[in-house]
């Protein structure tokens, strides 16, 4: 039955390998145009086995991973491939001998203690845990070593405390019976190893001491003291009652496929769960870092295969510059650690509603390509490549930047679809707001004197359509859509100085950019509209 | 000499020293009413030439609310109006709708306001079938925010606004595309009246000053506040009583609906909407002549205090300019103007030993289709047409030169990709130079003389805020460089514009209009001179 | 949240149009420490030209052809006009002050003659003036028989030669006029972008070579005041130089370049002599303490305090938001003086925009004892040091009169000069 779930998880996780290499290339030809693979090796050995990434990152993180990396891996190579390994180097080895049994505990309590504080992590008011959706990804993975490892430590309990196990060993390893000292024996285990007998034993000191001597005969050359699997030894002694009824129904050996399942299912998992970045990691900070120069050739982007290298870790979001932005708008798509989330199911799953899609698209036009993000990603994937090439995909996906937008094709479109609705209502509303407002912009004697400071006007060629103080004429003509959608609007730098020089006070600067963002929010809508349209005529 | 097809060639085939034209019908006056009977006559299959002392909707034409009565505010004072105004509303929504917004109306009374006239109106305006509704105060100032907290009582109704320069572009431009040909600044001099019938009519351009005759079988005099004194030429009297009626512009669209005060008609109870702005109105001021006439500082604090009641918000906005035009009323009796009957007067001049002489005047914009048609059937009759009338069901047709009229047009025409090329000559109403171009082609088409009154006339130039101070200088360039004006000629009509747009401006100047003003004053005499050309 | 600061200075010169920079410029230059606020972009609507007195009487619709014959009737007639308060050395010296001031930022004028000069405007018409740019000056060399070259812009609007032409026929036969294609400018030309290109030789050379067809048969060019804005003088000299052709500006509607111009050298002259300038600042609540005037300039992002001992108040008419017109009266807006003017609004303006006589609004404002310090009704001066200057002053109806640069020169320098004297008499 071993062999049986061995071979079967073995081969059910080559081929799931196998689907994600597939799915990586296939992906890939979509997303990057010319698959390369770069690989740098040097900093990937480095930060594969030291994790050297994530201790710049994070002190702490690092330690309470390393907890759980060096448990893991101690465990993978003594324990769990035992007769591979250690069982070639020393010939004595027994798993129940020192040091390996306290090693096996010790490498268990690490990683015990590292995926607890996995989990506590979650509880804290981080920039990640805001987007409860990222918050609880990989959990499965780390309840699944939780149960592998807490299922290993009850097994050597249940080992610890088992009666028929003593004596199927009893049998096995000596001529002992009732005669020759069974009970001292008993008794002496009992007593230093835990086992928990049926049947009540006398103890004193004369029959511990000849179980003793027994057990230097039979047991000491397998046996190292018990004390040193501190924790199923801790579970042993404080078992108490129960332990009967466990022996009773032989727990160990149910316990034991239970153990071994377990793991084989984090083997058939490796390829779909939180453990791939095992195998992604590696290769993600083996790559090189999309730079302008590949930019200019168009040759290699993102690999797919590096964006599933995220561990969600969310350090990104902790260092992002533009985290004040999220503070205002509350668009977690600002946030790096959202937005790779959302670029992977682009990539993968391929299902992100319009909405979402467009806040992607807005969230990425904060970027300020800092590079905080790409820098500190313990993964050592390209953040900032990402960032760069998002906006082109976006673009393909319908969800171009609100500029482009309003400047390519848009215009037309609103320009009648907004304005029946103005038309509709003709009348300004009486809002609070400047455009909304008659006597923001009536002031306005048509001196022009805005429109021959603005260097937007007079630099901007043929780029620009109206100058600001038609954009003033628009707005008293109730034509404020209109005006929203103009060049001009869009391309205005903000520099003030056709409101530092209007005679007649006029807050042009700020009325344009309110106007901006009245543009910005109707191109939003209108892409999702589009969107919309599009989904309805297939 | 038959006139010709082309109307274009006319005025030179005068010029030629051929000096007579003939046609069916000669109509004078260039308002909505001749403008209506052009359409109406050509529609029958008649042949007409208007001629215009100055240009189109010179007079009362021009000088209105675009009110398109329900006949709501007529149900008590004249019931028989208010139904002409009900039938003939439905008539032009449906065939002129691009000249028409169908705002809808509200009545509004607000605290003070006479109990009995409120309570009487439901009932008033069942008996005429003129459609009402009570609605809720509170619910009326969700619908226009700017009404008066004093609001005591609402009524709904149809009122629509149109726009009366549009409505006359189009009906000449339809006529002169039929076949008809209108003649602007032409005055008529004298009749000549052979065995109790018009010969012919004796005109005078008065731009060229060109003199020459034109023969019709019949002579429509649809001159408005003029119609004495052209009645007079042919030796009849009419008694006409001239009723001066202020208007007021605001810069902006104040309310959706066009909003009347529920109460007997009286000053400054309207507010219409007109496009982007609202247009408050009006007094009535008995005047001895139609001639010159504006609106004074008095009549503008009046209107302006009696509109506050209504809408608190018309006390401190901004005013654009004011207008005034003349109700032609026939003299009935004695009394306040407004109790002279609103509806129109339609003289046969056969009784007063003029066989060929036919005088339409009075009546309102809102029944100028009615009047129109009336007037053409006993035209018809004269001639023995038996074609009935047409302009009922035929819609009038919108074209390029009349949308310009209308404000905002660069809305429905999404920017241009040429539109680098194609400078705005208007800044405040946004009038590209290639819409100046459609209106001279038009205008020169219809055998008229591009000038500044006369572009803007048919556009929105000069009517924003600027009132001219920089578009005319622009246009006139505009008309240099492209040949239209040439000599002299351009400084004068420069000055004319300026002192035409002055004196719609000159009764409301302060605040923001001030320094507005003060800038052209600054820009026209201080560094031009012009007062001293 | 705006920060408040403080300052204290010996006269603050409210107000950056015209006549509060030549107040400005006086007092920095008498070495008292100035403070000005305003909005400098008023100069925009400056001609650039000096008017001294280019009518009167206003009905006799007659330029006058020396402004002295017309200032002695005017201050026989009208002994409460600015200029009957000053004299005519006063005007002169102001004048003279105001070239010396302008020659040190590199804009030079051409001193007052004892003529008028008739200067040609963009309409075609002739406005009489008495200082003038250099830039402009040759088109007073402007004989009936002078063969003229007019240049337009294509997309320069509001400036056509041949309209000038046209206007220009019947007194100058012999004009011809080009339209000039700028070569990589499509559509509207902006003047102050416009006027910059000319700063640049490749362009004034592709402009001669447009020209060059005209050169046999011309000997002078007009052009658009367009020509260059901080080094205008040169760009001109440049493009005659390369055309062989005497050329001149002709002045066209705001936004004036010349006016730029002007702005560009008192900004840049004033800084040099330390006044502080205010950029926008409006003032709230003045006080005056008995000592000296406690004045809060606030704009959009700060608010000073500013103590000084005298204000200049330079706050011009309606378009410059000295003056505020209510439906019924108008009102001083900083110190709510009284303010002179007709009884009621239907006075205001007459029917005919080009009434010879003007319009009566425009000799309301501000009265003045002979240093135009306000006083009220009783004829009592309102504050000590607080003198009110340019076009806010009353019985100066400086549009039609021409007397606009004029009055404020002289008042600026008058007030500016009497303050000093009475400060320094008083340390």
């Amino acid at each position: 039955m071993f062999q049986i779930a061995l071979y079967t998880s073995l081969i059910l996780s080559t081929a799931g390998l196998l689907f994600q290499v597939y799915r990586f290339k296939k992906k890939g030809s979509l997303w990057v145009p010319k698959l390369k693979l770069n690989l740098d090796l040097k900093p990937a050995l480095f930060n594969t086995i030291f994790q050297s990434r994530l201790f710049r990152a994070s002190k702490t993180r690092w330690a309470v991973h390393f907890l759980v990396f060096s448990g893991f891996i101690y465990l993978v190579f003594f324990h769990a491939l035992d007769e591979l390994t250690v069982f070639n180097l020393f010939q004595y080895y027994q798993p129940t001998l020192d040091p390996f049994q306290f090693l096996r505990n010790f490498a268990g309590f690490l990683v015990l203690v590292g995926c607890i504080g996995f989990l506590f992590r979650r509880s804290f008011n981080t920039r990640i845990n805001q987007d409860n959706k990222i918050k609880y990804k990989g959990i499965f993975s780390i309840i699944l070593i939780l149960l592998v490892i807490t299922s290993g430590f009850m097994l050597e309990t249940i080992k610890i405390i088992s009666e028929p196990a003593f004596l199927e060993m009893v049998e096995d390893y000596s001529d002992l019976d009732e005669e020759t000292g069974l009970d001292n024996l008993k008794i002496y285990w009992k007593t230093h190893y835990q086992v928990s007998f049926k049947k009540d034993l006398l103890i004193t000191e004369d029959t511990l001491e000849r179980g003793r001597l027994l057990n230097n005969d039979y047991c000491l050359d397998c046996h190292s003291k018990i004390k040193s699997a501190f924790v199923s030894n801790a579970f042993a002694m404080h078992l108490g009652k129960p332990a009967n009824f466990l022996n009773h129904y032989r727990a160990d050996n149910w316990l034991y496929p239970i153990h071994y399942l377990l793991s084989f299912l984090m083997l058939v998992c490796l390829p779909f769960s939180r453990f791939f970045h095992m195998l992604l990691i590696p290769f993600a900070s083996a790559r090189h870092k999309v730079t302008d120069k590949y930019f200019q050739k168009k040759a290699v982007f993102i690999h797919p295969a590096t964006l599933a290298a995220c561990t969600n870790c969310g350090i990104c979001s902790e260092v992002c510059s533009v985290y004040p932005n999220f503070l205002i708008t509350r668009n977690k798509q600002i946030l790096p650690h959202s937005k790779i989330e959302s670029a992977r199911k682009i990539i993968f799953t391929a299902h992100l509603k319009p909405e979402e899609l467009n806040q992607l698209q807005l969230g990425n036009d904060d970027c300020t390509m800092c590079n905080n993000c790409t820098d500190i990603c313990p993964s050592g994937i390209d953040l900032q490549g990402l960032w760069k090439t998002l906006p082109q995909t976006l673009q393909k996906m319908g969800y171009p930047d609100n500029y482009t937008f309003v400047k390519d094709k848009a215009l037309q479109e609103w320009g009648n679809k907004e304005s029946e609705k103005e038309q509709a209502t003709g009348a300004h509303e009486l809002t609070e707001n400047l455009t909304g407002r008659v006597y923001s912009f009536e002031n306005c004697v048509q001196c022009t004197i805005c429109t021959n400071v603005c260097p937007v006007v007079a630099y901007g060629g043929n780029d620009n359509d109206m100058t600001p103080q038609q954009i003033m004429n628009l707005l008293r003509l109730g034509k404020k859509q209109t005006a929203a959608g103009t060049r001009m609007v869009w391309n205005c730098l903000t520099c003030y100085l056709c409101q530092e020089h209007c005679p007649s006070e006029i807050k042009v600067a700020d009325i344009i950019i309110e106007l901006r963002n009245i543009s910005n929010q109707a191109a939003d809508r209108l892409k999702i509209m589009n969107a919309a349209d599009k989904a309805n005529k297939l | 000499m038959k006139k010709n097809q082309h109307p274009v060639k006319l005025p030179l085939l005068v010029a030629t020293g051929d000096d007579i034209v003939e046609t069916d019908v000669l109509i004078i006056g260039g308002g909505v009413t001749g403008t209506g009977i052009a359409r109406d006559l050509t529609l029958r299959g008649l042949d007409v030439i208007l001629i215009e002392t100055s240009d189109l909707n010179a007079g009362a034409s021009g000088g209105n609310h675009g009110l398109l009565h329900s006949g709501a505010r007529y149900v008590c004072s004249d019931p028989e109006a208010a139904v002409e105004c009900a039938t003939e509303l439905e008539i032009l929504k449906k065939n002129a709708g691009h000249c028409i917004e169908e705002t809808g109306g509200l009545f509004v009374a607000v605290k003070g306001d006479k109990e009995n006239y409120i309570t009487d109106f439901p009932d008033m305006c069942k008996k005429s079938g003129i459609p009402s509704k009570k609605i809720d105060p509170k619910e009326a100032r969700e619908m226009e925010p700017s009404l008066s907290d004093e609001t005591i009582a609402v009524y709904k109704v149809n009122d629509a606004s149109i726009n009366p320069f549009k409505l006359s572009i189009e009906n000449i431009n339809d006529a002169v595309s039929r076949g008809s040909c209108y003649l602007s600044h032409t005055r008529i001099e004298t009749f000549k009246i052979e065995n109790k019938a018009i010969v012919y009519a004796r005109v005078r351009n008065q731009i060229s000053g060109e003199i020459y005759k034109i023969k019709a079988k019949t002579y429509v005099n649809a001159t408005g506040a003029w119609a004495g004194s052209i009645a007079a030429m042919a030796g009849i009297h009419i008694s006409m009583v001239f009723s001066k009626g202020s208007l007021l512009v605001t810069s902006k669209r104040i309310t959706k609906r066009v909003i009347s005060r529920l109460r007997k008609p009286t000053d400054g109870d309207i507010l219409v909407p007109g496009g982007v702005v609202s247009i408050l109105g009006t007094t009535s001021v008995r005047i001895k002549s139609p001639d010159n006439i504006y609106p004074t500082v008095k009549e503008v604090d009046y209107i302006i205090s009696e509109g506050e009641k209504l809408i608190p918000e018309l006390k401190t906005c901004r005013y654009i300019r004011a207008y005034a035009g003349v109700r032609p009323l026939v003299s009935m009796g004695k009394g306040d103007d407004r109790d002279v009957s609103r509806g129109f007067t339609l003289l046969d001049h056969e009784k007063d030993q003029v066989h060929n002489f036919i005088t339409i005047t009075g009546g309102k914009l809102s029944t100028y289709r009615l009047m129109a048609e009336k007037t053409s059937d006993i035209v018809c009759k004269k001639h023995r047409v038996s074609v009935e009338c047409r302009t009922k069901t035929i819609p009038l047709p919108s074209t390029h030169s009349g949308e310009w009229s209308e404000p905002g047009v660069l809305v429905n025409d999404p920017f241009k990709s040429d539109a680098l090329e194609d400078p705005f000559l208007c800044e405040c109403e946004m009038v590209p130079a290639s819409a100046i171009n459609t209106v001279i082609d038009s205008i020169k088409n219809n055998g008229g003389k591009p000038d500044l009154s006369s572009i803007a006339l048919r556009t929105r130039v000069g009517k924003g805020p600027c009132q001219g101070a920089f578009c005319s200088i622009r246009i006139l360039s505009h008309l240099h460089d492209r040949g239209e004006i040439i000599g002299q000629t351009g400084i004068n009509d420069l000055k004319y514009f300026l002192n035409e747009r002055w004196k719609g401006e000159q009764s409301l100047l302060w605040g923001q209009a001030l320094v507005q003003s003060s800038l052209k004053e600054m820009i026209h005499c201080g560094l031009f001179g012009l007062e001293l050309v | 949240m705006k920060d408040k600061k403080y300052i204290t200075c010996d006269i603050t010169v409210i107000g950056a149009g015209f006549a509060g920079m030549v107040a400005a410029a006086r007092a920095s230059a008498l070495g008292l420490k100035t403070v000005q606020t305003g909005n400098s972009s008023q100069l925009y609507f400056a001609s650039g030209l000096f008017d001294f007195l280019g009518v009167y009487p206003l009905h006799s619709r007659i330029p006058l052809k020396d402004p002295r014959t017309g200032l002695e009737l005017l201050q026989k007639e009208m002994p409460d006009h600015p200029y009957s308060k000053t004299g005519l050395e006063a005007i002169l010296k102001s004048f003279d002050f105001l070239a010396r001031f302008l020659q040190s930022t590199g804009l030079n004028y051409v001193k007052p003659d004892k003529r008028n000069r008739s200067v040609l405007t963009a309409a075609g018409t002739f406005k009489p003036t008495c200082m003038i740019p250099e830039t402009i000056s040759k088109g007073c060399l402007l004989k009936n028989n002078t063969p003229l070259l007019l240049v337009d812009f294509k997309g320069l609007k509001g400036f056509c030669a041949g309209q000038m032409a046209d206007v220009l026929k019947k007194i100058h036969p012999n004009i011809l006029t080009l339209s000039v294609d700028v070569p990589g400018e499509g559509g509207d030309l902006n003047p102050t972008y416009f006027a910059t290109l000319f700063e640049d030789s490749s362009f004034l050379k592709k402009l001669a070579t447009q020209i060059s067809p005209f050169l046999d048969k011309v000997e002078l060019m007009g052009m658009p005041a367009v020509c260059g804005v901080n080094k205008s003088l040169d760009a001109l000299t440049r493009l005659e130089k390369m055309t062989g052709l005497d050329i001149f500006e002709i002045p066209m509607m705001p936004p004036s370049i010349p006016g730029l111009r002007l702005k560009n050298a008192f900004e840049k002259k004033l800084a040099e002599n330390n006044v502080h300038f205010l950029t926008q600042a409006k003032i709230k609540s003045p006080q005056f303490n008995g000592s000296e005037f406690v004045l809060d300039a606030v704009n959009q992002n700060m608010e000073t305090q500013i103590r000084s001992r005298g204000v200049i108040l330079a706050t011009g008419r309606f378009p410059g938001g000295g003056l505020h017109a209510q439906r019924g009266y108008i009102q001083e807006t900083v110190f709510n003086l009284p303010v002179y003017q007709p009884d009621k609004r239907s006075l205001w303006h007459h029917i005919n925009f080009f009434e010879q006589q003007g319009h009566m609004i425009n000799t309301a404002g501000v009265e003045t004892d002979n240093v135009f310090r306000p006083v009220d009704t009783h004829g009592a001066v309102v504050y000590e040091n607080l003198y009110a200057i340019g076009t806010i002053l009353a019985h100066n109806d400086w549009v039609r009169l021409k007397s606009g640069s004029g009055v404020s020169a002289v008042s600026a320098f008058t007030s500016v000069n009497d303050f000093y004297k009475k400060s320094a008499a008083g340390h």
